[in-house]
């Protein structure tokens, strides 16, 4: 079985294909951990600071106000976006469909649109000396549109549900606002943010849930070319036929090879989360905290192996299923609708394919999601092992009884 | 060609079908005009022209193919001709959608933009599967390209995608001609090699 499973690996390496994936993986993942500013800028709050950055807020108001800028954002753009099947779509309004979502954020606020657009134009020229990103988002977070003073989350509620009715099902309004609150951290939440960063999450888990979040990204369709070019190497090379004849069962054959496979897929995810959680690491070390050392295989083990997992046993299914090479495709299909249908980009991880973390840090938030993302994960790795039972019983039928020609399992003797 | 190409005829007709879920074309400004063609309606080029060599992936088909009297490029040409019509008419499709939207947009420049986009693409997998025999490596690579662009599409210079979406003006010239360039590589190289 040993000798099989190496020998399986050593095909695998001479696959062109894994040397693509291995390259692709590492340039993308250099690319985006290379520099990490967050690490960099991690300091002790001090009292007195002018600003502490900002966080999710659960306050009413601060949920009213977060929607109604969002409502007056989108409108200003005439973009709204909805998610009617799961999957991101930009919905355009027309004059008249529009002047009734206008004339609802003037209810909020008691004045026109036009002198809520002037307050924000205004606000705009007079930050023009603006030039990175963070301070623009900075800027973006300061500005805050006035509601009426007499505004009730009663009667937030109830526009919300008219203007749903106008943008469509599945839009922010349709009833998903509640993470829309954001407020500006004081030094106390500042304080205790940077001490779940440095107790809780010892510095270089922040950094992995980061590099988690980019891998994951590449990793939900990367590993089906390899899976794919594996499955098809005995048809290329004309060894099918050979293979089926050996004593091996069908069993043993499915689960050794694709064990190489994840195995060698895996590993370089391994050592690149190791290289890149040294500088968090060194961090830790600059600012006197106990590094979790242990952090990269946690978190990829977790995180990362049942995208592996599945993304590979898709791979198997589909191509021994047709003899084809759909599962590209299918899982094409699924990366991209997995990162369309993200409505966050951090938390909220439902049953989605590619669980988000776009953040350094946030762990209190992180800590209340944690059980939620066990569950996704959990529930990846059984459909996983699923769908290579399905793979093996696909491979003895074809085995035993014959190939198959166009997807459909023909007999071809006694 | 009709067993092997058919499929991917299907899995176009469905990529079309499949969009109104997935994005809007209803009264959309030129920019998310372009978004929708040369976000969206490009990726057709993959599933159109990536295919072409399939069935020659098969060595006994491939010996079977250079016994016969038409030359190997002949045989290419022909679905070429066959596919790139096909990637002509699906974009049209989406035209077609954005214009029943009453969405903004110039027919001529997005066509011509989107078209040349698509070609480009789907040569790339076109030539990658004909030199490294591999269908999979096509797909591969062109998707690859095509993901790799979101968001760097700057650092790809003229062959950067989405130019329209980005503000900038389009160059189809030198998406087809790289396009044609990479096609008539692909069939050279399976003109030789087995």
């Amino acid at each position: 079985m040993t000798a099989l499973f190496f020998k399986e690996c050593r095909q695998v390496l001479r696959s062109l294909v894994y040397y693509i994936y291995l390259v692709v993986f590492v340039l993308f993942i250099t690319s985006q951990m290379g520099d990490l500013p967050e690490l960099g800028e991690l300091h002790e709050p001090q009292p007195g600071e002018e600003y502490y950055g900002y966080g999710k807020s659960t306050d009413p108001h601060d949920i009213m106000e977060g929607t109604i800028e969002s409502l007056f954002q989108e409108t200003w753009r005439n973009q709204y976006n909805t998610y009617p099947f799961g999957f991101i779509k930009v919905v355009t309004l027309n004059p008249a469909e529009l002047s009734r979502v206008k004339a609802e954020v003037e209810q909020a606020c008691g004045m026109s649109f036009d002198a809520l657009c002037t307050l924000y134009g205004d606000y705009w020229q007079s930050e023009d000396e603006t030039t990175t990103f963070e301070e623009h988002m900075g800027l973006e977070l300061d500005w805050h549109i006035p509601l009426r003073a007499d505004y009730t989350y009663e009667e937030f509620e109830e526009q919300m549900r008219r203007v749903t009715g106008v943008i469509g099902k599945g839009c922010t309004y349709d009833g998903n606002y509640r993470s829309e609150g954001v407020k500006r951290f004081t030094y106390e939440d500042a304080r205790q943010e940077y001490e779940d960063i440095c107790q809780r999450d010892r510095i270089t888990g922040a950094g992995m849930r980061l590099f988690c979040d980019y891998a994951g990204i590449f990793l939900a369709v990367l590993p089906v070319f390899v899976g794919v070019s594996v499955c098809m190497r005995d048809r290329r090379a004309k060894a099918a036929e050979v293979i089926c004849s050996k004593r091996i069962s069908g069993t043993a054959l499915i689960l050794i090879r694709y064990a190489a496979c994840v195995a060698l897929m895996f590993l370089p995810v391994v050592v690149c989360a190791f290289l890149m959680q040294m500088p968090c690491a060194y961090k830790a070390a600059e600012l006197g905290v106990s590094a979790d050392h242990l952090a990269f295989l946690t978190y990829t083990v977790v995180w990362l192996l049942p995208l592996i997992l599945t993304a590979t046993a898709v791979a198997f299914l589909l191509t021994e299923l047709t003899d084809s090479i759909i599962a590209v495709l299918v899982q094409a299909v699924w990366m991209y609708g997995g990162l369309m249908m993200a409505r966050t980009l951090t938390g909220d991880f439902g049953f989605q394919l590619i669980p988000r973390w776009n953040e350094f840090g946030g762990y209190g938030r992180f800590s209340q999601e944690l059980p939620q993302l066990l569950v996704n994960r959990g529930c990846y790795t059984a459909l996983s092992v699923i769908l290579i039972i399905f793979t093996i019983i696909v491979y003895d039928k074809k085995r035993k009884s014959g190939v198959t020609v166009r997807g459909k399992i023909r007999k071809t003797r006694g | 060609m009709r067993h092997h190409y058919l499929p991917h005829l299907g899995l176009t007709a469905l990529f079309i079908l499949a969009s109104g879920a997935v994005i809007s074309f209803r009264s959309l400004d030129e920019g998310s005009s372009a978004k929708v063609m040369e976000m969206y309606a490009v990726l057709s080029g993959i599933l159109l022209l990536t295919p072409l060599f399939f069935p020659e992936a098969d060595a006994e088909i491939w010996e079977l193919k250079r016994t016969k009297e038409t030359p190997m490029w002949q045989l290419y040409l022909g679905r070429l001709a066959l596919a790139v019509p096909a990637l002509a008419v699906t974009l049209g499709f989406f035209l077609l959608r954005l214009f029943a939207g009453n969405s903004e947009f110039d027919a001529g420049i997005l066509f011509v933009a989107a078209f040349a986009e698509a070609f480009f693409l789907g040569a790339i997998g076109f030539f990658a599967s004909a030199a490294t025999n591999q269908p999979v490596i096509g797909y591969m690579v062109s998707l690859l390209y095509y993901i790799g662009n979101i968001g760097l599409a700057e650092k790809f210079g003229p062959l950067g995608l989405f130019p329209l979406m980005r503000g900038n003006s389009a160059h189809p010239g030198i998406f087809l001609l790289t396009g044609i360039l990479f096609a008539a590589a692909g069939i050279l190289v399976r003109e030789r090699k087995r």
